[in-house]
């Protein structure tokens, strides 16, 4: 339990605290909460910083399959300029030899029609 | 009375074909006023001496001058231009081609006196005698011309100015072009570009063109012209070549270092990226507190009143005192939270930085405070790259749509070729602001970020304010960070703030002057417009007659 009568200096001179006064803790209440801590912690108590440099490694492996499906999708992205260019060109170069072709066609059939009518 | 042109070429052991074909590209411009002055450097085949010989007996207009010994394309040629008398000199190689109108088409812009100094579009032909790889280049960008020489051909340029500029150098062999293109823009009122394909570049087995295997040493002679025109300009910077030939790095060293504000809007929000939660902003601030070799750096938070207390915290923990908060009681709007964060800055530098962002290269904030060191240089911006690796911002580009250069292509590649425009640092019309660097007193002087503007567009509507003022923007790739904006996020755009941008900036975001006509509207990628790939125009004539036409061609 708390004993209110105890206080406790301030930490420095001229050092500003709202902390005036504190109960001492109590040994065996505290044992207690050690004791609640490692149960939480299990038999790691280095957990925490385990468990972040878990966390760290496993971002980074993230990171780097996350990196190599980028490349992969650059790639595809440049692809796509390619396949671009070449489907624009093979329409353009299409519809020149069609017109071409409809024209002789066209020019064919306008002399024959005049030949034969 | 029409200008005079001279057409300058050195001749050494061309193969005879392609020197014919050069001679006879230039003797059918439709530009009739031109004198084509040949300096044979010592060819050692004969027949060279016998073509060139034979075709100044039949063409007045042709000038022949030999050299006894070889003395090297600048000696030669420095000859040339030591024999032409033409108002304007134009540079042509002696296996190149130029297109029917190319002098006419150059002179049009050179004749009316405003620019001293054109350049054109050009592309190359291929062993077969086809064309590809065609250059559209940007207007002049003398930022991108430092990082690489993306002039080349063709060239023209009032005789004058090249003598009064020192003609040729000697120690330049083999970017003797480059370092002449340097200083005659250092010099030139105005420099104009062409953007049509008035040159064919031959890729000759033994041209850099076809191999930069060849000449391996005109990169080392690039390197000397550009830290040549560092000297000049009074850059202080080392220059090196790049692992893309003909791409160089111009290493700036920061004379001062002026505090940068990096000011930032937030709500405070977290989300996963790699795997794990991340708060956005804490993690922005720690990387560049933690990682950032320059450290002139107050942090600006513009904070929405959503933003969680663990969040402020983490922040001052981080900053300490270099940390300014700034509270945003408003609706969100990014220009009115960054120009509230410029209130309160006390850098002379703004880097208005996006909270979901993590810097990458250390030297970045370097890097781009050294750009702005150049009085005209008012903005700079960075590579961005996805999560995943992939480009999310290599410059703006407004060619009939507003979009970012090469979206999604991968983070290191240096750009489409052959003008790799993500290998070079250059102009650009606009940058984004999710990480941009720009001076203090532009930003005041354009009043900052337009309100009008909450979600989208603001940076390009900023950037072209910037630009009006007369100011150059410069993209760069050697500063990176990480910009965690989903590639699948569906932008919420307003219409209003489209009609907003296309009516204040209609003229400026259809014709963006550091990409080219040439290229696909809506598009980032430098695509060309269809059949100017270089793909084979089609020939419908039937095979006997072109078997006959090519016959009589080569005869003649």
């Amino acid at each position: 339990m708390a004993d209110p009568g105890r206080a406790v200096k301030p930490a420095a001179l001229g050092a500003r605290s709202t902390l005036v006064t504190m109960s001492a803790p109590d040994p065996g209440e505290l044992q207690t909460e050690i004791d609640r801590l490692r149960t939480l912690v299990g038999p790691d108590e280095q957990g925490y910083a385990a468990l972040r440099q878990d966390l760290l490694a496993a971002r980074d492996v993230a990171k780097g399959a996350e990196a190599s499906t980028g490349a992969l999708r650059g790639q595809v992205a440049q692809l796509h300029v390619e396949l671009a260019r070449a489907r624009q060109d093979q329409d353009h170069f299409q519809r020149l030899v069609i017109n071409r072709a409809q024209s002789t066609v066209g020019r064919i059939a306008r002399s024959v029609r005049a030949r034969i009518f | 009375m029409l200008p005079l042109i001279s057409v300058l070429t050195p001749v050494f052991d061309p193969d005879p074909a392609h020197l014919v074909a050069c001679l006879r590209s230039v003797e059918r411009q439709s530009w009739a006023n031109w004198e084509h002055v040949l300096v044979n450097d010592g060819s050692t085949r004969p027949e060279v001496a016998r073509i060139l010989d034979e075709h100044a007996a039949a063409d007045p207009r042709v000038k022949v001058v030999h050299r006894a010994k070889q003395g090297g394309i600048v000696a030669a040629s420095s000859d040339a231009l030591a024999a032409a008398t033409g108002t304007f000199v134009a540079l042509v190689d002696h296996d190149d081609v130029l297109e029917p109108h190319a002098l006419g088409a150059m002179a049009a812009v050179l004749a009316g006196g405003l620019a001293q100094v054109a350049y054109s579009d050009h592309d190359f032909i291929r062993a077969d005698g086809r064309y590809i790889d065609p250059c559209f280049k940007p207007d002049f960008s003398p930022e991108r011309l430092r990082n690489q020489n993306y002039i080349t051909h063709f060239l023209m340029a009032e005789r004058q100015l090249v003598v009064d500029v020192g003609g040729f150098r000697e120690g330049f062999d083999g970017a003797q072009d480059h370092d002449l293109v340097l200083r005659l823009t250092e010099q030139a009122k105005q420099v104009a570009h062409v953007p049509q394909i008035l040159y064919h570049w031959r890729k000759a087995p033994t041209s850099v063109s076809a191999s930069s295997d060849n000449k391996p040493w005109a990169f080392d002679a690039g390197v000397r012209a550009v830290a040549s025109q560092c000297e000049r300009l009074g850059i202080d910077a080392t220059v090196e070549r790049t692992e893309y030939d003909g791409c160089y790095r111009v290493n700036r060293r920061v004379a001062s270092s002026p505090l940068v504000s990096v000011i930032i809007p937030t709500r405070g929000s977290s989300g996963r990226v790699w795997g794990a939660t991340r708060s956005y902003v804490v993690d922005a601030v720690q990387s560049l507190a933690t990682r950032s070799d320059y450290q002139e750096l107050e942090f600006v938070v513009v904070f929405d009143d959503a933003t969680p207390e663990p969040v402020l915290h983490a922040l001052r923990r981080i900053a300490g005192d270099r940390l300014r908060l700034v509270p945003f009681h408003d609706d969100f709007n990014f220009s009115a939270k960054i120009n509230a964060g410029a209130t309160v800055a006390t850098g002379d530098l703004f880097l208005v930085l996006n909270d979901d962002t993590e810097l990458i290269d250390p030297a970045s904030v370097g890097v781009m405070v050294a750009h702005l060191e150049l009085d005209d240089v008012a903005m700079v911006g960075a590579r961005l790259l996805f999560s995943d690796g992939t480009l999310q911002h290599g410059g703006h580009v407004y060619h009939h749509d507003l979009m970012h250069a090469c979206l999604g292509w991968a983070g290191d590649s240096p750009g489409p070729w052959p003008m790799r425009p993500l290998a070079v640092e250059r102009e650009c019309s606009g940058v984004t602001a999710a990480a941009a660097l720009v001076r203090r007193s532009v930003f005041e002087a354009v009043g900052g970020f337009t309100t009008e503007l909450p979600l989208n567009y603001n940076d390009v509507d900023f950037s072209l304010k910037v630009r009006a003022g007369g100011h150059r923007i410069i993209w760069t790739p050697h500063a990176s960070w990480y910009h965690f904006e989903s590639r699948t996020r569906v932008s919420v755009l307003r219409p209003e703030e489209y009609a907003f941008i296309n009516e204040r900036w209609h003229y400026e975001i259809n014709n963006d002057p550091y990409y080219n006509p040439n290229l696909q509207p809506d598009r980032h990628d430098w695509l060309e417009r269809p059949m100017r790939s270089g793909a084979p125009a089609v020939d419908t004539r039937p095979n006997v007659l072109r078997r006959v036409m090519s016959k009589v061609q080569a005869r003649r």
